[in-house]
């Protein structure tokens, strides 16, 4: 589905935000993108999406290669797309319409499906995600949680098969956040390719089935199965996704890598 | 300095909206062809940013206040073209939603603001900048002079505006029928303004956000991104020599445009006031006078030419200087530095001063609060503003486009009537409308009456003593010298106010009884280009965030601060913020576009319902019609 091959972009001369990162992503699968702030995790995904484009380096999708002047073409780009989609880490950006009804129509009106068809998904998708009395009042007037679920109505009624997640349950209240999980869940039974980057690893064995770890020199530190990659504190810590944890069990202070989220032994 | 609907005659304001037409439409050609869509979410940005520092009001000697305009700042960072398109934006918001400067008179302020300024300023800057680096002290201060330039420029523009109007529209006794003041008095009163404190003021909050911006390597225009193709370098000269000869052609164009057929040259010396060139006049006629402020403009423009030849010869390529190196920030992470710690005394000390309690931001006046609460008022009005438009009432039911056809066209028709009774007829149909709309009727007459003698009233006010306007005396006030308030001053001065109040009161019920989206697709079937509704709309959509923005810069540097500020460290507080949320505002920007291209953005607006005209929409236009027509009749007798 995603073939990115040893991609590199920085945003200035001189500082790099990704280097020399390859990734392949198959229909179905569940990515999960790891790394401190500032690691590359955003960039990574924008290189996916299509917005920023690798130098050095190639993304190929759906069996085309996607670079700027490839989706200078009208046709390429529509199909491209179609077929991703992008939920922003801040909300506010992506809700740029006046009312929630004309955001999640924008994308599919700018790709030109035909409106009845559009208003249809809008009714289905607002009675999914629990929209309907939201349609028409703005959207930067919404709470946190009912921001998210505009901005992901708005990718979703595009019926991508790629969805991209840029740090999906920061900011959300505990119930959201358990609702978001089980919807991706579905998503995911539904044939959806999710790719989500995160610095919450609690989420991530909920979130995905493979990891991908960036380390802060914006390189791939390590790649495999979420178990072993969450198996793996030194490696997390050496990455800066997890902390010393310091505490007090009676007299004795006991350190010990943590991340919230699982279980350690104590063996004294 | 915007000038209101009704201040100037609609003459005026047609010609000054046609010669903004080709500009606007070289603007948005320019765009286009050398930045596609990428310039859109910043170009908007932009604008609201202009908008926001628009607000923050200084105090000027005298009682009065000025504010920034931002346009020379728009050039200097976009380019001017961009800035023209920026300005447009932001005026336009400004005259539909919240009734400050006219809709009618929009031609007339974008001449000044959106024209005049940005080309003039950028050739200052770019005169002023030469070939320094692009993070140099030198280009901030060059901008910082283009700001001076630029907004002087617009003020002249608009003082001459102002000032023909009594020349050229007056009654048969002599008594102005639109702005009462002629050039000798419009034109010092603005100058003397601009010249010192906004000029001062535009040059500071320019340069501080100029500097702002190097330090965070936000990159400045380059002259391809600025339309300026790299090979003509004296084209801007050339544009910004002509915008200011243009902005100054009122004189010529509405000398020519009035006197042919209905005034003699004899008309023109009975009137009050100051009649500029009168030689000109008197000796050769408007034909001859025309004639030679064309020749004046195409030597003036050859000469701006072939300097900006010469200079360009001259100048070296931009050196590109490596950035300044990062300096690290205090003590290394992970220790917590001495100064941070509650216990060592000193920090409870230092802390002593600060006040607690009320909110910080309404202790006390200063111009930085009042801006603030400026601000905030109208981001509310705003969003009050949509809940009325969402109510259900007779205009809220109407098609958007027919509402606003017959709403903007009450606008124009307001500035032909010379008949008080007219007008005042004009103000109950208004009371009307808003009453089977739903729409608190005192409300509304609050925010146009109360706004008119701020716009207006103020202003015209000495036009009601003889000194100004000669006749019978109603009140003496001093016989020697002699000064009384005369009945035409009165009657002259009270018709203009009371047809600002009218134009505005229509824009606002327009601005009251519809929600921003439905007013920008109106305005679309009325002909107003796509792409730049595009920019509008979003321009709307960021104000909402870049004030709360502002206000929350404003509260976080209060929250660190002991007392009260003086006033030169506010200005220099203001003239940072202004630079961070420019920083803050294009960054939005840039995200925005991003969130639209992921999404299938290709460059133009769409929208999912079609509008459709009932018969409802057909009685009313017919009814407003019929209305229109009587006041016409009626009004322009009197």
């Amino acid at each position: 589905m995603f073939s990115l091959e040893n991609a590199g972009f920085a945003y200035e001369p001189g500082r790099d935000a990704l280097r020399a990162v390859s990734l392949t992503v198959d229909r179905g699968d569940r990515v999960a993108i790891l790394g401190a702030n500032g690691a590359g995790k955003s960039t990574l995904l924008r290189v996916l999406a299509g917005l920023l484009h690798p130098n050095p380096g190639t993304l190929r999708a759906f069996g085309e290669e996607i670079s700027e002047p490839s989706l200078k073409d009208r046709e390429t780009a529509h199909r491209f797309r179609r077929r991703v989609g992008l939920v922003f880490q801040n909300a506010d950006s992506q809700l740029f319409s006046p009312t929630v009804r004309d955001e999640i129509a924008f994308g599919p009106l700018q790709l030109d499906l035909p409106p009845d068809q559009i208003e249809r998904r809008i009714a289905d998708l607002a009675g999914m995600l629990d929209l309907v009395d939201l349609l028409d009042r703005p959207p930067y007037r919404l709470s946190g949680g009912e921001k998210r679920k505009v901005a992901l109505a708005s990718v979703l009624v595009v019926n991508p098969d790629a969805i991209l997640l840029d740090e999906p349950t920061q900011g959300l209240d505990p119930r959201t956040r358990g609702w978001l999980l089980h919807f991706l869940a579905d998503l995911h039974h539904a044939g959806k390719t999710l790719v989500t980057a995160t610095n919450d690893l609690e989420l991530v064995p909920d979130l995905a089935d493979r990891a991908l770890v960036l380390n802060e020199s914006h390189g791939i530190e390590a790649e495999g199965p979420v178990r072993e990659i969450l198996a793996d504190a030194r490696l997390l810590q050496s990455v800066n996704v997890i902390h010393e944890h310091a505490h007090h069990h009676g007299e004795r202070l006991h350190a010990h890598p943590h991340f919230h989220g699982t279980d350690h032994d104590h063996d004294h | 300095m915007h000038i209101p609907d009704s201040a100037v005659s609609p003459a005026t304001s047609l010609l000054a909206g046609a010669a903004m037409l080709p500009v606007w439409y070289a603007a948005a050609r320019r765009l286009k062809a050398t930045l596609a869509t990428r310039r859109v979410p910043l170009l908007a940005a932009g604008a609201a940013f202009c908008f926001t520092i628009m607000m923050f009001n200084i105090p000027v000697p005298g009682g009065t206040t000025v504010h920034a305009v931002g346009g020379v700042l728009l050039a200097v960072l976009l380019g001017p073209w961009a800035a023209v398109m920026g300005m447009t934006v932001t005026l336009a918001i400004q005259a539909l939603f919240f009734a400050d400067g006219g809709v009618l008179a929009i031609g007339a302020n974008c001449l000044a603001m959106a024209f005049a300024m940005p080309f003039a300023g950028y050739a200052a800057y770019r005169v002023a900048a030469g070939g320094a680096a692009a993070d140099s002290r030198r280009r901030a201060v060059a901008a910082g002079i283009g700001a001076y330039v630029g907004v002087n420029v617009a003020a002249l523009v608009v003082a001459v505006i102002l000032g023909v109007q009594p020349l050229l529209h007056h009654d048969a006794a002599g008594h102005a029928l639109y702005f009462p003041f002629g050039l000798s008095l419009t034109v010092p009163a603005m100058m003397i303004a601009h010249l010192t404190v906004a000029g001062l003021g535009e040059a500071a909050l320019t340069f501080l956000a100029v500097r702002y911006l190097q330090k965070a390597r936000i990159p400045l225009a380059d002259p391809q991104a600025a339309g300026t193709a790299a090979g003509r370098p004296g084209v801007e000269w050339l544009l910004a020599g002509l915008g200011v000869l243009i902005a100054l052609t009122p004189l010529g164009l509405l000398a020519k445009g009035s006197t042919w057929g209905e005034e003699s040259v004899e008309d023109l010396h009975g009137v009050p006031g100051s009649i500029p060139f009168p030689d000109y006049l008197s000796g050769h006629g408007p034909l001859a006078y025309c004639v030679s402020g064309l020749v004046g403009a195409v030597a003036v423009g050859m000469l701006l030419y072939a300097t900006g030849r010469l200079l360009a010869r001259r100048r070296r390529p931009p050196a590109d200087g490596p950035p300044p190196g990062g300096s690290g920030i205090g003590p290394g992470p992970g220790s917590i530095p001495d100064w941070l710690r509650t216990d060592a005394g000193a920090g409870g000390r230092e802390e002593s001063g600060h006040r607690r309690g009320a909110l910080p931001l309404f202790r006390g006046r200063d111009f930085v609060e009042k801006s603030l609460a400026d601000l905030a008022e109208s981001a509310r009005t705003a969003l009050v503003a949509e809940t009325w438009a969402r109510r259900d009432g007779l205009l809220q039911r109407l098609d958007p486009r027919a509402k606003v056809v017959a709403l903007l066209g009450f606008v124009v028709l307001t500035a032909f009537l010379r008949n008080p009774w007219t007008l005042l007829a004009l103000v109950a149909l208004v009371t009307a409308l808003a009453a089977v709309s739903r729409i608190p009727v005192g409300v509304l007459h609050r925010r146009v009456w109360l706004s008119v003698p701020l716009a207006v009233g103020a202003v015209t006010l000495p036009a009601v003593l003889s000194a100004v306007t000669p006749g019978r005396a109603l009140v003496v006030l001093s016989r020697d010298p002699y000064l009384a308030v005369t009945a035409p001053g009165v009657a002259q001065a009270g018709l203009l106010a009371l047809r600002v109040g009218v134009a505005v009161s229509f824009v606002v019920l327009l601005a009251l009884t519809t929600p921003w989206n439905d007013l920008m697709r109106g305005l679309g079937a009325l002909g107003v280009p796509r792409s730049f509704l595009t920019v509008l709309a979003m321009a709307y959509r960021y104000l909402g965030v870049l004030s709360h923005s502002a206000y929350e810069t404003f509260v976080a540097r209060k929250s660190r601060t002991v007392g009260r500020a003086r006033s030169r460290e506010r200005r220099g507080f203001l003239g940072g913020a202004a630079g961070g949320l420019l920083g803050r505002t294009l960054a939005l920007g840039e995200e925005v576009h991003a969130a639209m291209i992921a999404r299938g953005f290709g460059g133009d607006a769409r929208s999912l319902a079609s509008l459709r005209l009932t018969a409802a929409d057909a009685a009313w236009l017919a009814a407003m019609a019929m209305i229109a027509l009587l006041a016409a009749f009626w009004g322009t007798l009197g």
